[in-house]
């Protein structure tokens, strides 16, 4: 062991890193879909459909029965079983080296659907120090085509406010910084339309009034995405949050684009945020750069890779206290079930010129339930 | 797609030329909630839903609570398990703190407001 790397094996403690399972954006454009075509939920993660059993079953090497446990417990058509279990292993660099291995998410889900109703539900052990059982969401949904994927779709509960792209990863700056951080689900009221050229989603939403909040405040989220073309879309985002101690403004803008020939996707967000924290006059409120560009190669059915940057600016007033990380992610689905990740970073605090420079390679094993 | 590019490049590119004075408020509210929460509270740590370690840094009255624990006005040693032995912490087994934070290093601008508003006393702390 080297005396200047220190080795700590953290096997439950070290949660900084923990996740939740997501959808991957990166499939819409490539798949010719909405993330409704493979998701029950409108906002595009957790259970999946028909159509994304399917899915999973075809973009995984050795493609097992796609179904909850392998189909082996069977369910009535109206429920719909699920859950995740992630764990990571791997280096950390901030700048303290540390080896690291931790669960990131042990999670049950379930939605029973009653014609244009539905109920989503999920319970799952958030980790020490938090309360022993979790309930991530927690929802009622009516959805117009009840049969279909698309159309008008309101709910009310406990879910993730739709903004933005909602990159899988949530180290991604538009996810951390951006208003939409790990575990930031809250209660609320969301209306969304879905079309296969354009979506719409607005939520209203308040702090969490029963547990301890992980993010703070009242407000409103909304998020639109037009597709131009059969390879390309874009969207606006804004959202408005007032707490206690401040408020912030989002605005920003997103982008997708297609390249057929190559099997690569080009994903981009970018947002502007105003802090105004009340105590400090107007003239101080931090004025915020959050982006993230990622492209994403699908080397084969089973095979993706991201490369991607993203830059972070906490004041743009301020020298030296903007952040940039280059990324690399490879995702490998071995069966319906299991799929295998490597999530890489280097982060730069002003190009160096700023504080250490931060790192990390984590290798992930994915098991949906 | 083109015009987005060009726009978030310009955007980036003016991010990186702020000033070089940092004339951000040194107190307690300001510091908690443009650096310490957005840093240090995320979901797993120092929250008020998880609470790592008892410490709470998501919130002015939690943080100013917490940090009566580990920051004494006026006083910036380093090497006492204070916040600023933490944040300043080179890392490695002899070293007297964990470098905080865990996933992401803190900008050195921002370990130096919080010096400097330790050191000009710890403006609202008391309150």
């Amino acid at each position: 062991m080297s005396s200047t790397l220190r080795i700590s094996l953290v096997v439950v403690a070290l949660l900084v890193m923990s996740g939740i399972a997501h959808a991957y954006p990166q499939y819409q454009l490539s798949h010719d879909q909405t993330c409704t075509a493979c998701h029950i939920s409108p906002s595009g993660d957790g259970l999946l459909n028909e159509n994304g059993f399917a899915m999973a079953e075809t973009a995984s090497q050795f493609g097992t029965a796609p179904e909850f446990l392998n189909g082996k417990l069977k369910t009535p058509k109206w429920l719909t079983l699920g859950g995740d279990i992630r764990t990571a292993s791997g280096y950390i660099k901030t700048p303290e080296n540390t080896l690291a291995a931790f669960p990131m998410q042990l999670e049950l889900a379930g939605t029973a659907k009653f014609s244009n109703f539905s109920i989503h539900a999920t319970a799952g052990y958030p980790g020490l120090g938090a309360p022993p059982v979790f309930s991530r969401e927690h929802f009622i949904q009516w959805q117009q085509n009840a049969d279909g994927n698309d159309g008008l779709y309101i709910r009310a509960g406990r879910f993730m406010p739709v903004f933005g792209l909602r990159f899988a990863e949530h180290q991604e700056y538009t996810r951390r910084y951006g208003g939409v951080p790990l575990w930031g689900e809250r209660y609320g009221l969301g209306v969304a339309y879905i079309k296969t050229g354009y979506e719409v989603h607005a939520t209203g939403f308040i702090q969490e009034p029963l547990l301890d909040p992980v993010v703070y405040g009242n407000g409103a989220a909304f998020y639109a995405e037009k597709r131009v073309c059969e390879c390309a879309t874009i969207g606006i985002e804004g959202m408005f949050v007032k707490a206690d101690n401040d408020n912030h403004t989002h605005l920003g803008v997103t982008g997708k684009y297609f390249i057929e020939s190559l099997n690569l996707l080009l994903s981009a967000e970018a947002q502007f945020v105003r802090q105004r924290v009340y105590s400090a006059p107007k003239s101080d409120a931090p004025l915020q750069l959050i982006g993230n560009l990622i492209a994403t190669l699908q080397l084969s059915e089973f095979v993706q890779v991201d490369v991607g940057i993203g830059h972070y600016d906490s004041d743009i007033r301020i020298k030296d206290l903007d952040r940039d990380a280059a990324d690399l992610n490879i995702r490998y689905s071995l069966t319906s079930h299991v799929e295998l990740q490597l999530n890489s970073r280097i982060e730069l605090l002003a190009f160096g010129n700023g504080g250490p420079t931060g790192a990390y390679t984590l290798a992930q094993l994915h098991y949906r339930l | 797609m083109r015009s987005l590019l060009i726009t978030g490049a310009l955007l980036a590119a003016a991010s990186g030329c702020g000033s070089d004075t940092d004339d951000r408020p040194q107190t307690l509210e300001f510091i908690t909630q443009t650096i310490l929460a957005p840093s240090c509270a995320t979901a797993n740590c120092h929250s008020s839903f998880t609470q790592a370690e008892g410490v709470i840094l998501s919130n002015v009255d939690d943080a100013r609570t917490t940090l009566r624990n580990y920051v004494s006005p006026g006083d910036v040693s380093t090497d006492d398990g204070g916040l600023l032995c933490y944040l300043l912490s080179p890392g490695g087994k002899d070293a007297p703190c964990k470098r905080m934070p865990y996933d992401a290093p803190l900008a050195n601008a921002d370990i130096n407001l919080i010096y400097l508003w330790i050191q000009s006393g710890a403006e609202g702390l008391d309150k």
